[in-house]
Formats: structure tokens, sequence, C-alpha cells
């Protein structure tokens, strides 16, 4: 079926406050900039929706878009028509017949927002209800008022009335932009842009801090962490991400030469941690974000959490932390994220790992290792060597570019 | 001239280009660390990604490639029926498959698995209602040909994989290798879980094919090794067949439409001429059926003289599927939908492509009345 508009009903916005109208005048911004690849559709906001007039685009590829803004909370697909009672009828009856499919009762529902219409809401209902009655094919048709499966709703406006049924949950979550930024450390693995998506879909402008650790890390690595940026770039509103990449070689051989083996990977992670903290300061982001998740592997223990968090009076969400694997594979599937992190490069966090990490470590035990070499200035040098790469949704940055040219004119 | 299309097609000269050139450029192991092996993989990740997009499946399916429809059969099939054999040992196939799906079902069927063979009506697709009263709950694997290589009869691979899916868990397979760069694909949204095809049939390269598998399936490998192909496949990956089975691809859909109207009035003249003389019956139907492909009988003589007669005119056609020419006189096919052996033993096959022109088409219904009639009088 092909339907004429799409009314977006909005998330969470019912809890807030004062600030209310600024977020839903940002969420409006970010749908228009998503729909703005198709010239045919217009969007107009009401008080708690807002309607896209999709004029003969095709609804499958303009939800594909929507899927990208956080803030909505479903979609209803429905049908225009003027506003006439017998127009209204006759737009409702094939509605009616494809919400009926597969045995499905219905009853009407009608919201009659343009109170000069000769009917009101519940005569409206019955007369629809009866044309659909008599005109639908026998048997294509079932009623229960009572306890119908779905609600087929009638819109009545004073432009247009619109008839819908299908309605369709969209990604939730909050708008992003008027909640501040996170930053978040970005291995290439599963779970860190699963924690970026998480972020995101709370409302926050995320950046990506990556460590890399040449030559013992490849382009590859780079190259997997530019993919997976893409990927996320396309849920920011502005459809680009920032993507801060710190040369790490030098203080990581570092620490594994000054620290004992299997304090190794306690320290290193202090000073990631501190040179985020060091970023997130450069660029005024208030909060620190990654894919740690409880009991995977030995830093994520709540010992070592503590250990490695101590060294930053930010906060740090994780938003994994609880989540299974299985959880996590699934969302990371459904942001395209999944086979791209499975690629097996090397990062950082592979390339020392110690034999017997030490899963209780003692914070005591880190600041007396990390007296023992001048990492200071080794930390300043990653902050102030950071390489700031921009992603934009759409246009994945091949690092090889004159090969890709290549495979282009080959393909 | 040239009507044996179905069985295999030149290669296109920009697909052996490619070819060539990433054979000589590309010729790296792709999963190496090095700029040249970094190149390599860039190739063959760009390769998979195209056919993807051109398949409409692009982010829900994976594409392995492999070295033909084939090895795309038997890894579909296998890999499925032993994944899910502690769900059941029942598996669905048709009486017209290929026998790469037939010969795999029948050698599971000896390794314990139970055998639905289902019948085809008189145009040689498969009834859904057929299919829904077959299936069971312990079926785990249902197998069926978009486009079937002999008479060119489409199943409506839509409808019945939503059958499958509507009554049963069972993984849904078809094999695509008549369709694929010819028809219309569009698989993101359908039932379809497996999907195989090969690059011969479109202007590519002998060797190469694919499976296109729901991203959700994971299968065990049909062979062993060194993991490639996400350990799907293994064995080094060959980037040069996999650039030119996505060229090949996508040059053959470049103007699909316009190639698939002008076939199909090929299709309409070739059947007007053969069914103007007398005891020539169609196998299959005119409507829902592939324009590439024509199939009948012609009654009273024996098909290899047509071929021959066709032959000496430098026109080659084919009696029963190249696969099976040289086993039997019969096509199982043909006798699948008409149950009749005379008909099955005196089938042709002429099938088309883009290249085929109208001259030749006319050239070819001119020499077969003649030809015919010459035959038959020998016989008296």
């Amino acid at each position: 079926m092909q339907y004429d508009a799409i009314l977006i009903r909005l998330g969470e916005l019912f809890l807030k406050g004062k600030n209310k109208q600024s977020f839903i005048d940002r969420l409006f911004q970010t749908v228009k900039t998503k729909l703005k690849n198709f010239p045919a559709v217009t969007v107009e906001k009401s008080n708690d929706h807002f309607m896209v007039f999709l004029n003969g685009t095709d609804y499958q590829a303009a939800l594909k878009q929507l899927d990208f803004v956080f803030g909505i909370h479903s979609y209803a697909l429905g049908k225009i028509c003027e506003t006439e009672l017998e127009a209204i009828c006759e737009t409702a009856l094939p509605v009616a017949i494809e919400a009926c499919r597969s045995g499905v009762s219905i009853k009407f529902e009608t919201k009659r927002g343009w109170k000069k219409f000769p009917l009101n809401s519940i005569e409206i209902s019955q007369q629809v209800a009866a044309y659909v009655g008599t005109n639908a094919p026998e048997g294509t048709i079932r009623f229960n008022v009572a306890r119908p499966d779905a609600v087929v709703r009638v819109f009545v406006k004073k432009q247009y009335s619109l008839v819908v049924a299908k309605v369709i949950p969209a990604s939730g979550g909050l708008p992003i932009g008027l909640n501040g930024k996170a930053l978040l450390m970005l291995s290439g693995g599963l779970d860190s842009p699963v924690a970026g998506y998480l972020l995101m879909k709370r409302g926050l402008e995320v950046e990506g801090i990556h460590f890399e650790s040449p030559p013992y890390t490849t382009a590859r690595a780079r190259q997997k962490v530019y993919d997976l940026a893409e990927k996320m770039a396309h849920y920011l509103p502005k459809g680009k991400i920032r993507i801060h990449v710190v040369p790490f070689t030098n203080l990581q051989k570092e620490i594994f030469s000054s620290v004992p083996e299997n304090y190794g990977m306690t320290v290193m992670r202090r000073m990631m941690y501190r040179i985020s903290a060091g970023i997130a300061e450069q660029h005024k982001i208030r909060l620190l974000g990654n894919g740690e998740s409880l009991g995977q592997v030995a830093s994520q223990t709540p010992a070592s959490m503590w250990a490695i968090n101590a060294v930053t009076d930010l906060p740090v969400i994780r938003p994994v932390a609880c989540m299974d694997k299985v959880e996590i594979v699934g969302i990371a599937r459904k942001i395209g994220t999944y086979d791209i992190s499975i690629r097996p490069y090397e990062d950082c966090c592979t390339v020392f790992v110690p034999k017997f990490p030490v899963t209780f470590p003692k914070k005591e035990h880190c600041d007396r290792y990390e007296k023992r070499f001048d990492w200071e200035p080794l930390v300043q040098a990653c902050i102030a060597n950071t390489e700031m790469v921009e992603i934009k949704a759409g246009e994945p940055i091949q690092l090889d570019s004159e090969t890709t040219d290549e495979i282009c004119g080959l393909l | 001239m040239y009507f044996d299309y179905a069985a295999t097609t030149p290669p296109h000269s920009e697909v052996l280009k490619t070819f060539e050139a990433v054979s000589r450029d590309f010729w790296a192991n792709p999963s190496a660390l090095y700029r040249p092996g970094l190149r390599a993989e860039s190739m063959l990740e760009q390769a998979r990604l195209q056919v993807l997009k051109l398949l409409g499946a692009e982010g829900k399916y994976r594409c392995v490639f492999t070295g033909g429809a084939t090895e795309s059969n038997n890894m579909a099939l296998f890999c499925s029926a032993r994944h899910f054999k502690k769900r059941g040992k029942h598996l669905i196939t048709g009486a017209v498959e290929h026998p790469s799906v037939l010969e795999v079902c029948r050698a599971l069927e000896r390794e314990g698995w139970e055998l639905t063979v289902l019948p085809v009506n008189g145009c040689g697709v498969v009834e859904p209602e057929t299919l829904r009263q077959a299936l069971r709950p312990d079926t785990t694997v249902v197998s069926l040909m978009h486009v079937n290589n002999e008479i060119g009869a489409v199943n409506d691979i839509i409808e019945l994989g939503g059958i499958v899916k509507e009554e049963s868990n069972a993984v849904f397979h078809v094999d695509a290798a008549q369709s694929v760069g010819k028809f219309d694909l569009s698989l993101d949204g359908t039932p379809v879980d497996l999907l195989t095809f090969s690059a011969h049939k479109f202007f590519g390269l002998k060797g190469s094919g694919a499976l296109i598998m729901k991203e959700r399936l994971e299968l065990p490998p049909l062979l062993y090794g060194g993991g490639q192909e996400s350990g799907f496949r293994s064995g080094t990956a060959d980037v040069a067949r996999a650039a030119a089975l996505a060229k090949a691809l996508r040059l053959s859909l470049e103007n699909r439409a316009e190639i698939y109207s002008r076939v199909e009035l090929f299709k309409g003249k070739i059947a007007a001429a053969l069914l103007a003389i007398p005891d020539v019956e169609l196998n299959g139907t005119l409507e829902n059926s592939s324009p590439f492909i024509i199939n009948c009988s012609i009654g009273g003589v024996r098909p290899e003289t047509v071929l021959q007669g066709l032959a000496e005119k430098e026109i080659f056609i084919s009696t029963v599927s190249a696969c099976s020419a040289r086993k039997t006189a019969e096509s199982a096919v043909v006798f699948a939908l008409t149950g009749k052996h005379e008909r099955a033993k005196t089938s042709i096959r002429i099938s088309f492509s883009s290249l085929t022109t109208g001259e030749e088409v006319d050239t070819l219904c001119a020499e077969f009345g003649p030809l015919i009639d010459a035959l038959r009088f020998k016989k008296k």
C-alpha cells in the first residue's frame, strides 16, 4: 500500500518542562535535515506531532532515514483526503481492509481537531464504520469495538483529514544536541560503537577518541575506526562526527617497559583516561563514555574500574556495562557496525596484552609504579599531537584513496 | 549463431579487462597485512558490497564468493541441513531442480534425511498448495529454483517462500542461476534465506559464483581451512574473479528492462514459428516463464538430429540441459511436467541473451520448418 503521509509521534518529551519547545524545535530541524534528500517531501510541525507529507515518495525510504533520528516514539502511516465525510469514508475503506489482513479486528477512533466540522468525533467514527461495513467485500473487515486488535484513527483537520492504521515503533530516545556532548573511547571492537549509539540515543552529541600505536597497529585499524565512525555519524543531527586519533606508541612502550607486566594494562588504561580527560577539557566535553562491559575482560571488574577511574573526576558512562554480549551484538547488527567490528586487526589494546593481567588491582600500586617513569610529558605530547578527523555520514574516508579510485574504475 | 546462452555466455570484454587488470595489479593475498594485501582486500570487499547493492541485499545479507552455482548449492544445502539436523531431518525440493540441488538432496537422503520431491504442474512450477501440504514441523530446508534451466518456468519465490515462513521454521534456499542478471531481483524484505548464482550465466567468468545468505544465518562452512570469507568458505580468495563477477552483474543489470522486453519479442516470434510446424509442442507456457528460454518437443524426430542439422548451418541450440546432455537421452524436467516419455525424449532448448539479434531469430525461424520436414521425410 502506498501511503500519503507519516504522522510522527514524539518520544519522551512530556518529561520536559519549560524547555520542551526547544527540544521540539531541535527535533523538527533534525527531521527536516534527514529528509532533505527527498525533494517532494514536506514536513509540518504541530503541538505534539509532526506530519511528513510524502507526495509520492516511497515511505520505506523515508522511514529508513527517520530511523536515524532520536526523539521519535513511533510512526503512523496514513492516507490523506479532503475534510468531507464522503472523502474520509472512501479513504478509510482501503486502509481498514489493509489493517484487517491476517485476521486482525479493528475499530475507528476520531480526533476532531477542527471543531467546525458538522459531526462530532463519535458521530464521525460511527459514520465511517457504517460506510466501511457496508462497502467492504464480504469477510475483509472484522470489527471489535470493545477489544480491537488495532485502531484505525481519523484525524479531522481544517485543511485536510488523515486516516492511519499502521503504527511502527521508531528509534525512541531524546533529540540530540541539547544535552551536551560525550567523548567516546572508540577502540574498534564490538562494544564501543554500541555504547556510542546508546549515548546518542539519550540525546548526547558524541565525539570519538581512538588510540593508535603504529607500527604495532596498522592503517587497517584506523580504517576500521573511520568506518565505524561513519556508521555512527548517521545518527547525529548534522550527519558528521569528530574523531580524535591519539598517537599512543611512545607512551605505551614506556609503560610496558617500566611497569610490572601484570599491571601494564591497568596503567595503560589509566593513561588513556588521562589523555581522554585532557582532550575532553580542550573541547569542553564533560562526560566520558566507553564500551566497557562488566566481567568481559580483566579491566572490567569493579576493582579494575575503581583503580582506573580514579585518575579522572569526569563522569564515565558505560552504557553496555550491564548488557549481555548477545544484546550488544544485536544492536551492533542493527546499526551496521557488526561486520566492521569483527575485522580482525590489532588495536592498541591487543598489542601488548599481559599474559596474566591483574584483575583486582590496587590504586596504591598503580600510583607507585607510575612514579617509576616520567609520564606527564608523554601524556601531554599525546594530547598535543592528537589528530582530529571529521567523518560525514555517507562519505566514508578511504585512507588509500588512490586505490579506491582504481577499484571504482575497475568495478 | 549461438542459441545456448542458458548453458553459458561469452565473457564480456569489459569483464575480461577487469579480470586482467585485477589479476595484474591486485594479486596479493587479501588476508596479508602489507599495503598490497590491503589493496586486494579493499577490492574484494568493494566487489562484495557492489553485488549486495545490486541485489537489493545490502545490510541484510552477506555475499560469499564461491566457485560457481554448483558449489553454492552444495554449500547451502549440506550446511543448512547439517546445521539444523537437531531441529529435524526433512528436506523439500522440486522435481525439476538442477542436478546440483537434486543430487545433493539425494546424497543427504542417503545420509539419513527424509526427502520430499514436489511435483510441478503443467507449466513446470510448484503450486503453493503442494508446498503447503508437504511442509512439516521437522522440515528444515526447502530448496526451489527461481527460473528453470530447461524450460524457463518461473516459480513465484516470494509466495512460496512466504508459505515456508508461515508454516515452518525451515530455511528457504533459491537457486537463481538462470535469473540473476536477467530478472529484477531485490532481496530486501523477501523470505529468501539463501540465494545461489553463477557469473558465467551473465557474461562473467566460469568458476565463479556466489551464495547470498541472510546475515543472521550462521551456517558451518563446507570447505574448512584458513577461515577466509568470514569463515564461510576457506581458500585464498580469488579477488580477480570476484571483481569480474561484480562487474558482470553491474553491466548485465544496466539495460536489464530493455533487454528483457526485447528478448520477450524474440521468444514470441520463435514460439509462433515452432508451433506452425505440425506435431511440435511447447514444454512449459509462454506466460509466467523466462523470455530467455524456450523449450519444445518435436514429435517423431530425435533431438540430436535437429541439433546436428542446425549445427551444419552454424546454428547452435541444445537438447536437454548441457549439464546432463551427455548422460541420458531423456529430459527429466520435461518428463516431470508432461509425464510423457516421448515428449521428454524429443525436447530441444533454445535460449537467448542480450547478444541475440533480430536477424538471428529470423534465420532460426526460417531454417526450422524445412529442416524438420527434411528430417521427418528421411525417417519414412
